[in-house]
């Protein structure tokens, strides 16, 4: 059983939680002004890393609020949680 | 009053006075329906200057800060849902809180919705009540952890649920607030979870 911590409720059952892929994905300011290749990069195109990755959690089930979390994509431990907008902690092993 | 639902049982048959004993011949565990209360969902900002002092002002209690609390008077109960938004459940009429709070609140940034018709409060109760949430509810009901005047938002039997312990009774209750399209689903399925400890199904109040 999968564990997330929410900042604001604790420790909860993953189930409660929804997936928001990765985080720190900004929108163009001018997307205009993109090229397709640019544009997908934006649109689609995600790191996909063997290890740790920032991603954004939603307590769906309770609070309802977002949040990031730096997990392993490999065992799913979670290593640090931090607010939306905030700047994310170190990260080692990259 | 407002007609229609409003008031009315979520259930399409009569719920109460009925006594389904389990392997053991014993009912350890009871329903009970609350379906006449008024549901308002409150959204605020707790750091905006007299937002606490307005709400109070109209409901005698302040809307908690910290997070899966609850607030209660006699006939009104404020949960915390997230960082700004609180629920409430009265046996006051919705009309009336709903004009004092717009008046306390005027020019104030808040949002207040009626969601009575939406939602009913089905009561589990009884010896065995902390098992038969448990069997399909991730969140511990041990005592120790979920507190006098906890409440918590999870998914009970796959159904979103706001489940508060209720502290107003001598024995271990839950108030499960369900949204009403879901609550035949709930019912069926804690039914069922209570075959082998039996139950009783107790009058509803009001409806």
């Amino acid at each position: 059983m999968l564990q997330i911590e929410c900042p604001w409720c604790g420790a909860c059952d993953q189930s409660e939680f929804s997936y928001g892929g990765e985080a720190h994905i900004a929108r163009p300011k001018t997307p205009a002004d993109l090229s397709d290749q640019e544009w997908g990069d934006y649109l689609f195109n995600r790191e996909n890393p063997k290890g740790w990755h920032r991603e954004q959690w939603c307590h769906t089930a309770g609070c309802r609020r977002w949040f990031n979390a730096v997990r392993d994509t490999v065992t799913s431990r979670i290593k640090a949680y931090y607010q939306m907008g905030a700047v994310p902690p170190e990260e080692d092993g990259r | 009053m407002t007609t229609g639902v409003l008031g009315q049982s979520a259930f399409d048959f009569p719920l109460g006075g009925r006594v389904v004993p389990g392997v053991e011949g014993r009912s350890d565990v009871w329903f009970e329906e609350y379906p006449a209360l008024t549901h308002l969902n409150l959204r605020g900002n707790l750091d905006e200057v007299d937002f606490t002092a307005s709400v109070t002002g109209v409901l005698g209690i302040a809307p908690p800060g910290v997070p899966n609390r609850v607030a209660r008077t006699s006939d009104t109960c404020l949960h915390w849902l997230s960082l700004d938004e609180w629920l409430i459940v009265s046996t006051r009429s919705a009309a009336l809180i709903e004009k004092g709070l717009a008046v306390s609140l005027t020019d104030r940034h808040y949002a207040l919705v009626n969601l009575s018709g939406g939602q009913t409060v089905l009561r589990i109760g009884g010896l065995r009540a902390r098992d038969i949430l448990t069997s399909d509810c991730t969140l511990d009901f041990h005592p120790r952890v979920f507190r006098h005047g906890d409440c918590r938002q999870s998914l009970l039997a796959g159904a979103p649920v706001l489940i508060r312990r209720v502290d107003e009774l001598d024995e271990v209750a839950f108030d499960l607030v369900v949204r009403r399209s879901f609550s035949r689903h709930l019912f069926d399925w804690l039914t069922d979870a209570a075959h082998e400890t039996g139950y009783i199904l107790r009058t509803s109040h009001g409806g």
